[in-house]
């Protein structure tokens, strides 16, 4: 009895999760443009989507965005889990809890202070200050993500690299860094999703020329019931269900030697 | 280049304290520039003479902070803890059956976990708008209500407190399960066994043992579904047109339409107080929880 | 009492407990013993009932009983878990208490009941009742999950593994207690274990396990002096194996005759009969060495010559190889003599012996 219920709830779980996004693939290959019926099957808005040129420049803006900013949060994240995944002093542990504070800050806050900050040392807002928000708010989860790779690696390695006569730098080039890679590249792939999907804080940060993909989404959406935006919505799912999919495949433990 | 090599090698590994603090130094400052410094602003511009065309003047005004405490806004506060607190719940109720269904099953449980894992990764955004579909006059499940005659006319569901609550509620299910199922992984199946041995049936064991052993799981979720579904603005913005508006939504108008960037910096104050007072209360929750307790 | 009658259980149509027949007696020690993977484990958990054999397979009864079908708490049985299983957020109070609130006991009572458990474990009720399960030592914990299981005075206590993640010292302390507690509680007590010397120490009678079957049951005197298998000799304790052919039996002592033409004599259980090609296990300890090539007679003798002495603190083991290129290992009396005081030293002549009883003839 008490597990028919706990299947009943968890299918209608699956189904609040999935058939919205269902219906969106249904209405963005119906020819009906109100979506309100089934009048046949058409390529149509997939076509217009091509020539749709404020699109193809956001997209290309979102991409810039997306991997600079993950360069920069994996880069400086790495770093810092370095320190922090190492140690557990008492100021380590500090500067952790820390780190949950820009975690759990409200998007929209994070994105007025930056706003503020802009507007106050006055920077236009424009590419970079995109650029810097993004950088900034995957920051902490780069850092999280990596720690918990280093945490999880088996240290005598490294010791007995240093044992077998490399030095540090050598050790860490040719021990460290390749056993940490699943984890920096799990980090950047956190990141650049972050990146790609952020609407709130790229709202308050971007400039007039600098919508992301989810900005001109958000605009179109707000606008009209256009189903262009539906094949739009439809490409990004089928996206990131193929990226998840060639993510799976390649983080595989056989693949990454997970010693944890 | 040989010998800069060694000398930072030495400098670096000599003191181990200062080999950290190079390594945390750039992803500090950058926190320090671009989070700590500007919500530090955020707080002083709370107390500023506001700007017409956005921004403020020189000078200190307390008037932002007494308007928080207008009804109007009060209301608003009130309705944005209570929609976030039921979603929460909600999402509560249906995340963990997904989490059990998922951690009992064997052939289908990696099939199971992508479909949760799935939405986790897809734009929030795109996600929202997608239950427009499902809920609209002409979606579908008005077209089955009336199909089987349930009603006649559309059921009014789109742009109203419920949409709201619909979309928070499936917007952040993912973010509640993975924590849930993480701490369900861990449970050890002997703890289940021993119960049973001891004389609990199966809702007795959850009782007993499942449930207070996940609520680590349960609290984590709970605060990553509760910390954005209070400062959201997307969903009540797509789903509840312009009627159901909540405190992000009074905190985006002042920084976009309205131009009252102090007022909004208040309200971001007093939004930040209230994520501030659920954190520390899960933090004194952990405490107790964890605290050895000796004698009796 | 308990009684298992050809149970069976299959995984992946694997039988992983094979047409397992036993009966344990009111208040025994009975042990089941063998190597992981043997059945041992599947084995109480069908007592316990987190497992049920397979339709037709079998029965399982408890005074008298058929238990199949009925949940773990409905039977009279208390568990001890492989690693305590006890539960992390409760403390000593509340886990030994857990299944007394199932059954809705007064409160006062259950407080009554829960601090004669403690006491009869050994452990202070006032400084061990607060106290969390990670607050307390291995043999602490141990003492507890006990207590939780005795407290329900069950008639029959299961014991997984129990000693397994003590360390040797207090593992050997526990032996002792485990077994005194079973002789005044007087309660059945069945344990599941891999280790031989545990199995030897407590119990009143041993089920060696092995492939999903029972190989040999019988009291640990028995089964180390007879053991009936190859797989229980060289299980419990070492045994030098030798292989031969049987050619004649009288009073249990049967004759056999090696490839080299000599002929032993070795005690013979009753399945085996004249022709049949057998191996004979002779303990180590029941081997004499003498110097040189001797005949004694009534005893068995082979020649060969010391290979290795091995000092092993208690003992000290000879390995000596004999004419057909094949190592024994010989358990020499220990009185006190350093290994270089020995009579004999690596690369000796010497003379392997053992008395006829000694030798046991295996079922193949």
């Amino acid at each position: 009895m008490t597990r028919r219920i706990v299947a009943v709830l968890a299918i209608l779980g699956y189904v609040s999760l999935h058939l919205p996004l269902l219906l969106l693939m249904l209405g963005s290959v119906n020819v009906s443009r109100s979506g309100a019926r089934w009048d046949g099957f058409t390529l149509e808005w997939y076509r217009r989507l091509l020539h749709r040129h404020d699109l193809l420049v956001a997209l290309r803006t979102s991409l810039i965005v997306g991997v600079v900013a993950t360069i920069v949060a994996t880069g400086l994240g790495t770093l810092a889990a370095l320190a922090l995944g190492r140690n557990r002093w008492r100021i380590t542990r500090a500067v952790e809890a820390l780190l949950l504070v820009p975690i759990v800050t409200p998007e929209v806050i994070a994105g007025i202070s930056l706003l503020i900050l802009f507007s106050a040392v006055g920077m236009h807002l424009g590419l970079l200050t995109v650029i810097i928000a993004h950088a900034t708010f995957c920051l902490p989860f780069t850092i999280l993500v990596v720690m918990a790779r280093l945490r999880g690696m088996d240290r005598s390695l490294e010791d007995a690299a240093l044992a077998l006569g490399a030095d540090e730098f050598t050790t860490f080039r040719r021990v460290t860094v390749p056993l940490l890679m699943p984890g920096i590249i799990a980090a950047a792939l956190l990141a650049f999703t972050l990146s790609f999907d952020d609407f709130i804080i790229t709202f308050f940060t971007a400039g007039p020329g600098t919508s992301t993909l989810p900005l001109v989404i958000y605009g179109m959406v707000r606008r009209t019931v256009e189903p262009t935006v539906n094949a739009l919505s439809a490409l990004l799912v089928i996206g990131t269900t193929v990226l998840l999919l060639v993510a799976q495949h390649w983080m595989t433990p056989e693949r990454v030697g997970t010693n944890a | 280049m040989t010998r800069f090599r060694t000398m930072l090698r030495d400098a670096l590994h000599r003191s181990p304290r200062f080999e950290a603090v190079v390594l945390l130094l750039p992803a500090g400052v950058w926190l320090a520039i671009f989070f700590a410094i500007p919500l530090g602003i955020v707080a002083t511009y709370a107390f500023r003479p506001r700007h017409i065309l956005g921004g403020v003047y020189p000078g200190w005004t307390t008037v932002h902070v007494v308007r928080l405490v207008e009804p109007l806004y009060l209301v608003v506060l009130q309705r944005s803890v209570l929609l976030s607190l039921v979603a929460t719940l909600l999402a509560l109720i249906v995340s963990y059956p997904i989490a059990l269904v998922i951690v009992r099953a064997t052939r289908w449980r990696a099939l199971l976990l992508f479909l949760v894992v799935l939405p986790f990764w897809t734009s929030f955004l795109v996600r929202t708008y997608a239950t427009i579909f499902l809920i609209r006059d002409t979606g579908l499940i008005n077209h089955l209500l009336q199909a089987v005659g349930v009603i006649r006319q559309p059921l009014r569901m789109l742009y109203t407190p419920g949409a709201v609550l619909f979309g928070l509620v499936t917007g952040f299910v993912p973010f509640m399960v993975l924590p849930i199922y993480a701490s369900l992984e861990k449970l050890d199946p002997a703890l289940l066994e021993a119960a049973e041995a001891l004389g609990a049936p199966e809702w007795r064991r959850f009782v007993r043992v499942t449930w207070p052993l996940t609520l680590p799981g349960v609290v984590a979720g709970s605060m990553l579904v509760f910390v954005p579904a209070l400062g959201s603005f997307l969903t009540s913005d797509l789903l509840g047109g312009a009627k159901v508006e909540l405190i992000g939504n009074l905190v985006q108008n002042q920084f976009t339409s309205a131009r009252n960037w102090p007022f909004g910096s208040a309200l971001s104050l007093l939004l930040l107080v209230v994520v501030m007072i659920g954190m520390l209360a899960r933090l004194r929750l952990d405490r107790t929880r964890t605290r050895p307790r000796r004698g009796t | 009492m308990l009684a298992l009658d050809r149970v069976t259980r299959c995984f992946n149509g694997v039988p992983a407990v094979d047409q397992v027949s036993f009966d344990v007696a009111s208040g025994e020690f009975f042990s089941l013993l063998g190597p992981s993977g043997c059945g041992k484990t599947t084995t109480l958990r069908l007592i316990a009932g987190f497992d049920d054999p397979e339709r037709d397979g079998g029965s399982i009864r408890m005074f008298g009983d058929v238990v199949i079908g009925k949940r773990p708490y409905q039977r009279p049985i208390g568990m001890v878990f492989q690693n305590y299983a006890l539960f992390p957020h409760l403390n000593v109070a509340d886990n030994i208490a857990f299944g007394l609130e199932e059954r809705r006991i007064a409160r006062r009572e259950i407080r009554r009941r829960v601090d004669s458990a403690l006491e009869l474990m050994r452990l202070d009720p006032a400084t061990y009742s607060a106290r969390r399960p990670a607050e307390l030592s291995g043999g602490q914990r141990q003492r507890v999950a006990l207590a939780r299981a005795l407290v329900l005075e069950p008639r029959i206590l299961l014991l997984d593994e129990p000693l397994a993640a003590l360390d040797p010292q207090l593992r050997k302390q526990m032996r002792l207690e485990l077994r005194q507690l079973n002789r005044t509680l007087g309660i059945t007590f069945l344990l599941v274990t891999h280790d031989q010397e545990e199995a030897l120490v407590m119990s009143d009678r041993i089920a060696v396990m092995s492939a999903g079957r029972v190989v040999q049951i019988g009291a640990p005197g028995e089964i180390y002096r007879r053991p009936r298998t190859a797989i229980v000799a060289e299980f419990i304790g070492e045994a030098n194996i030798f292989q031969g052919t049987v050619v004649a039996i009288a009073d249990g002592i049967a004759t056999v005759t090696q490839s080299d033409g000599s002929h032993w004599r070795a005690a013979v259980p009753p399945a085996v009969t004249a022709g049949d090609r057998v191996d004979i296990a002779v303990r180590p300890e029941w081997h004499e060495l003498a110097s040189g090539h001797t005949e004694v007679p009534g005893t068995n003798a082979l020649p060969g010559h010391v290979r290795e002495i091995i000092f092993l603190g208690e003992s000290v083991h000879a390995i000596v190889t004999l004419r057909d290129g094949r190592d024994a290992r010989v358990a020499l009396r220990h009185t006190g003599a350093m290994p270089g005081t020995l009579p004999w030293r690596v690369g000796d002549p010497v003379t392997l012996l053992w008395h006829m009883y000694d030798a046991q003839v295996l079922e193949q």
